[in-house]
């Protein structure tokens, strides 16, 4: 597209700064001269897809090797989809402004199974036939990776390739098969079949899944004989070692994380049996306190932000926060560069930090109960006592604190009643706290800000037999709190029943959730996690117009022996582990973080090799 | 030390927000390596501040911003080390060191407008000229309208109190260049987008218009 029509579109839509790429450390190549053109594609709008941390390094991981152009392409929002149909405009990327036809490869992250129906539009958008036996060879490959494609099977009949666990490795390897296959002039099918046995790839039309009468699956097929019978997640052994760029792009518009951003390592070893990430990123693996501060070294240099934050699950978890934070502080306090901590428990070391990093920059401080009673917290293995949340809400307000912010789920397992009053209490007693103490040292005006979640089991968790709430339920359980939590230092909010279900019927759906996907996209749904954009009633006509059932997949318990969409990928973590896990919660027997005793899960066995924590801590 | 420096926003930087622009303009600097004097509270930020806000989509050749750095340093490393860092369609053209108290705002007293007029078929020069000083001398009411938080706030103003003509040109048969300077008053100024409005009334067939910032005036010229 020339860059006449391009300022036509710019001018009638509210945001112009999210299509017109330039940003400092994008990466601009001659396509004439590059072998393979792969747009990375976000299924949301450009600030949501820009704070994305892996986005970065893939978008730096493809482009270090000449022969590859890698660019980027974010969902547009509904104004600039109207204008991209009216003036009959692909979808294009926001380096060469490139129609996504053009290109060998779409790369979709899947972050959120609620940004779906964004993938089919992107891709529609460009011209793009949705279904992948639709597409001859002259379309680009559509692959896809991200959390979300540890259970791929709702997007089957759309994806060629999926990308199962971590890229850093697994992609440049596809690549280089890429460039071989490009110059035989063989199909794309051919081109499946020479990458089909690498770890990590899942091509979903090599198999086929039949199912029982009662709608179970009974087994599933292989269409290809050489395809494998199980797809192993692929991991980045030595973290430490593992490709991070140099540079990440500076976007000229705000975006959500707008900062520099330190992984701190993958993997979690706390065990929360409701936590897929927990789960499937197994097993831990740290990266050094040094390569950490070169790294925050090149990514300061280069970008010019004013924070950096430190990543990962339970980021308090780091063998060597302290020393970290504290170099991290040394190196940048004159310069005005503040850090983010995340929650810590709070002693006298870190009470010190703490004070070095608000002189900076002020924040607010999160804590994640994640249930209201003790019980219910045993039941999800959530270690967390609640005179441990009491004491540490009490150092923060005694050390100026006034914001709180507080997470929880409802619909969990086995919930009773008292355990949605329960998330009432703590929030009163934290209140109370800031009162409580004497007048003279009250400081601020306390806000305590409860968010509550609807609990969507997952796949490859103790929870991924059990049954969701339905939206009555949910429904029930959120208003009540609504009711409860009416104090004028307290704010409540909630997420949408109605899009937790659906939300769960695609975390936990076989290949049939495709036909419901497809036509919630005909039917208009697009942008279904941005609020006033989900449209449930045309979700459910969705449903029924593809004959499928969301109470199947949301309200069944289903049976240890039952056979799951998912059984075929093996994230390391076993299923005699999960199931054990599952009994254990039955009887609200917690199990203790893996760094004390190994658990069992079998992602040494299956991954590692060896004990988990050999060099990787 | 105090520095005011003028500088372009062209290309696709138009369509950088006020706010957006500011904040790149913080990151460029702090690139730079250069240490900014920061503002007191909560949330510290480095002091630079823009002159005054140009509208989204409109380019720019005459942008003014001030920087309050920690240390001194020659006019010219300033200028080169913030052009290394600063995207291409945004670049310092000038800069001073200014030892005043006066904020940056408060000393801008006019904008300058260029406003390239194409039409559908030629037009006369001598013919422009006359709409143009005949339209200036009549007053020209609009209602500007604003909304805020549902509260709905109208207000009269006379476009050609703030204008002055100051050039008309032929660029080409079909092209004219109309230089408008537009006062910067307690009650505020002109949007472009009204300049155009009022410009498009007068002149018939009018294929397209494109504006583009040129200056910013100051009340003491030393810039």
């Amino acid at each position: 597209m020339n860059n006449i029509k391009l300022d036509e579109l710019l001018k009638k839509v509210e945001k112009p700064a999210r299509y017109i790429g330039g940003e400092l450390n994008s990466v601009m190549k001659d396509k004439t001269q590059v072998h393979v053109r792969f747009a990375f594609a976000f299924p949301d709008v450009y600030e949501v897809g820009m704070s994305h941390l892996g986005m970065h390094i893939i978008y730096y991981l493809l482009n270090q090797d000449k022969d590859i152009w890698c660019e980027r392409v974010f969902a547009p929002w509904t104004d600039m989809e109207d204008e991209l149909k009216y003036h009959d405009v692909d979808l294009f990327t926001l380096e060469s402004n490139d129609s996504l036809k053009e290109f060998d490869f779409i790369g979709f992250t899947l972050q959120y199974e609620m940004s779906y129906t964004n993938i089919l539009n992107m891709m529609s958008l460009a011209g793009i036939p949705v279904e992948s036996k639709h597409r001859d060879d002259s379309f680009p490959l559509i692959v896809a990776g991200g959390p979300c494609a540890f259970n791929p099977e709702p997007l089957h009949e759309f994806v060629d390739i999926f990308f199962i666990g971590e890229s850093e490795d697994l992609l440049p390897e596809v690549m280089e098969i890429y460039k071989q296959h490009k110059n035989s002039g063989e199909g794309k099918y051919s081109f499946f079949k020479k990458i089909s046995h690498i770890e990590g790839i899942y091509i979903p039309s090599f198999y086929d899944v039949v199912y029982k009468d009662d709608n179970t699956i009974k087994e599933r097929v292989k269409l290809y004989d050489k395809a494998p019978d199980i797809i192993k997640k692929r991991i980045v052994k030595n973290l430490d070692q593992a490709y991070f760029p140099e540079k990440i792009i500076v976007p000229f518009i705000e975006t959500v994380h707008d900062r520099v951003v330190l992984e701190l390592f993958r993997g979690c070893t706390r065990g929360c049996r409701f936590c897929q990430a927990g789960m499937i990123y197994r097993p831990i693996r740290e990266r050094s306190v040094e390569t950490l501060l070169k790294q925050a070294d090149l990514l300061i240099d280069s970008t010019g932000h004013e924070e950096i934050s430190l990543s990962s699950l339970s980021t308090g978890d780091y063998s060597k926060l302290i020393e970290l934070a504290q170099a991290l502080l040394d190196k940048y306090e004159e310069r005005r560069i503040g850090l983010s901590l995340p929650s810590l428990r709070l002693d006298s070391i870190t009470f010190e930090l703490i004070k070095r990093v608000q002189k900076v920059r002020k924040s607010g401080l999160t804590f994640a109960p994640e249930a209201g009673t003790q019980r219910m917290r045993d039941v999800i293995n959530k270690n967390i006592s609640e005179e441990e949340i009491i004491d540490s809400v009490k150092t923060a307000f005694a050390l100026g604190w006034s914001n709180i912010k507080l997470y929880f789920m409802v619909g969990l397992p086995g919930e009773t009643i008292e355990d949605i009053y329960g998330i009432k209490d703590i929030a009163y007693k934290v209140k109370d706290e800031f009162f409580k103490r004497d007048k003279n040292s009250i400081k601020g005006n306390l806000n305590v800000s409860v968010s509550v979640a609807c609990f969507v089991p997952k796949p490859f968790t103790p929870f991924q037999w059990e049954k969701q709430n339905t939206v009555a339920e949910f429904s029930n359980k959120t208003s009540i709190l609504k009711k409860e939590l009416k104090d004028k230092k307290i704010s409540y909010s909630y997420h949408d029943p109605k899009l937790s279900v659906i939300e769960g019927a695609f975390a936990l759906g076989d290949r049939r959730m495709s036909k419901v996907l497809k036509k919630a996209w005909q039917m208009g749904c697009t942008f279904d996690g941005w609020g006033d954009k989900f449209k449930y009633d045309v979700w459910m006509k969705a449903f029924e117009a593809a004959d499928v059932s969301l109470g199947y997949y949301t309200e069944r318990n289903k049976a240890f022996t039952e056979v799951l969409p998912w059984d075929f990928i093996n994230c390391g973590v076993n299923k005699e582990f999960l199931i054990k896990e599952k009994e254990l919660s039955l009887s609200r027997i917690t199990t203790e973080d893996c760094r004390i005793s190994c658990t069992g899960c079998g992602v040494n066995v299956e991954l590692v090799g060896g004990p988990c924590f050999e060099n990787h801590i | 030390m105090k520095i005011i420096f003028k500088y372009t926003k062209l290309g696709k930087l138009k369509y950088i927000s006020h706010l957006d622009t500011l904040r790149l303009l913080q990151r460029a600097l702090r690139r730079t390596g250069l240490p900014a004097k920061y503002s007191e509270g909560f949330n510290p930020h480095p002091k630079l501040s823009i002159a005054f806000p140009l509208s989204l989509g409109i380019e720019s050749i005459g942008e003014m911003a001030e920087v309050e750095l920690a240390i001194r340093v020659e006019r010219d490393v300033f200028v080169n080390k913030m052009n290394d860092s600063l995207p291409e369609g945004l670049q310092i053209i000038s800069a001073s060191e200014f030892k005043g108290n006066k904020p940056l705002p408060a000393q801008i007293v006019s904008q300058e407008y260029r406003l390239n007029v194409c039409f559908k078929s030629n037009q006369d020069l001598e013919q422009a000229l006359k709409i143009a000083d005949a339209i200036l001398a009549c007053d020209y009411n609009i209602i500007r309208v604003k909304e805020k938080k549902n509260k709905v706030t109208k207000k009269e103003i006379n476009i050609v109190e703030y204008l002055t003509l100051m050039q008309i040109e032929a660029q080409s048969d079909l092209t004219f260049s109309i230089d408008f300077k537009v006062a910067i008053t307690e009650t505020g100024s002109l949007k472009i987008e009204e300049i155009r409005d009022f410009v498009s009334t007068y002149f018939q067939n009018i294929d397209h218009l494109t504006a583009i910032r040129t200056n910013l005036n100051f009340v003491d010229k030393s810039v």
